[in-house]
């Protein structure tokens, strides 16, 4: 597991506790019940603090899968 | 008015009998810590303890009214009680908002309790705002 991902993944259990799936880029709200809209905010809060960047309103709605998330992590933290 | 990160609002408060039965009634926690006198003084307390429900009621008023606000939802509290309060004392909450997104629309805050020199608890809070509500540090 790379380390973005392995970062991410760590937010994921512990905001999604109830989850106890794989976490791979695969990974989609649909398979996770907790990540509703709610939690989608919040995941990306969480990850903005952690790794000290910031999302656009238009970022956040476009992630499809956690891949999506965990390329725009690498592509800002390669801008920074 | 925006909000950014170092805003911070003061709510000074006391929980007297009359807030501890309404409380009791409200919650039906009939905790002998909360009602027993000599309960509480066998464990080593002064007095019977306040109800830490109560303490959060006096969050949601610096939330609800000081920041952020009427405009916003709560979405997460935490809370670490750490000495207690006891009835008549008066009790300071000081609130700071620690992280803004306003990509997202999400307040995020720490806050204090204290009594004298006594720190009585610390938390903090996730609130949702209109993200027009929100100002980042360029």
């Amino acid at each position: 597991m790379d380390d973005t991902l392995q970062k991410v993944a760590g937010i994921i259990r512990d905001l999604f506790d109830e989850y106890d799936g794989p976490i791979t880029r695969d990974l989609t709200a649909a398979s996770v019940p907790q990540w509703d809209s709610l939690g989608h905010v919040q995941l990306m809060v969480a990850v903005e603090q952690l790794m000290g960047i910031r999302f656009k309103s238009d970022e956040i709605r476009s992630f499809a899968s956690l891949g999506d998330l965990i390329d725009a992590i690498d592509r800002k933290k390669v801008a920074t | 008015m925006t909000i950014r990160v170092g805003d911070f609002a003061t709510h000074e408060f006391v929980i007297d009998e009359a807030a501890m039965r309404a409380f009791q009634a409200l919650s039906g926690d009939r905790s002998r810590i909360h009602c027993d006198i000599a309960y509480a003084r066998e464990r080593g307390y002064k007095d019977v303890i306040t109800y830490g429900g109560i303490m959060l009621a006096h969050l949601s008023h610096v939330l609800g009214v000081k920041i952020p606000g009427a405009n916003g939802t709560s979405t997460k509290w935490t809370i670490s009680y750490r000495e207690p309060l006891y009835v008549g004392e008066l009790a300071s909450l000081h609130f700071e908002v620690t992280h803004v997104s306003k990509a997202t629309g999400i307040v995020e805050g720490k806050y204090r309790i204290v009594t004298g020199t006594r720190t009585v608890a610390t938390g903090t809070t996730q609130s949702l705002v209109p993200p027009n509500e929100i100002e980042v540090a360029p």
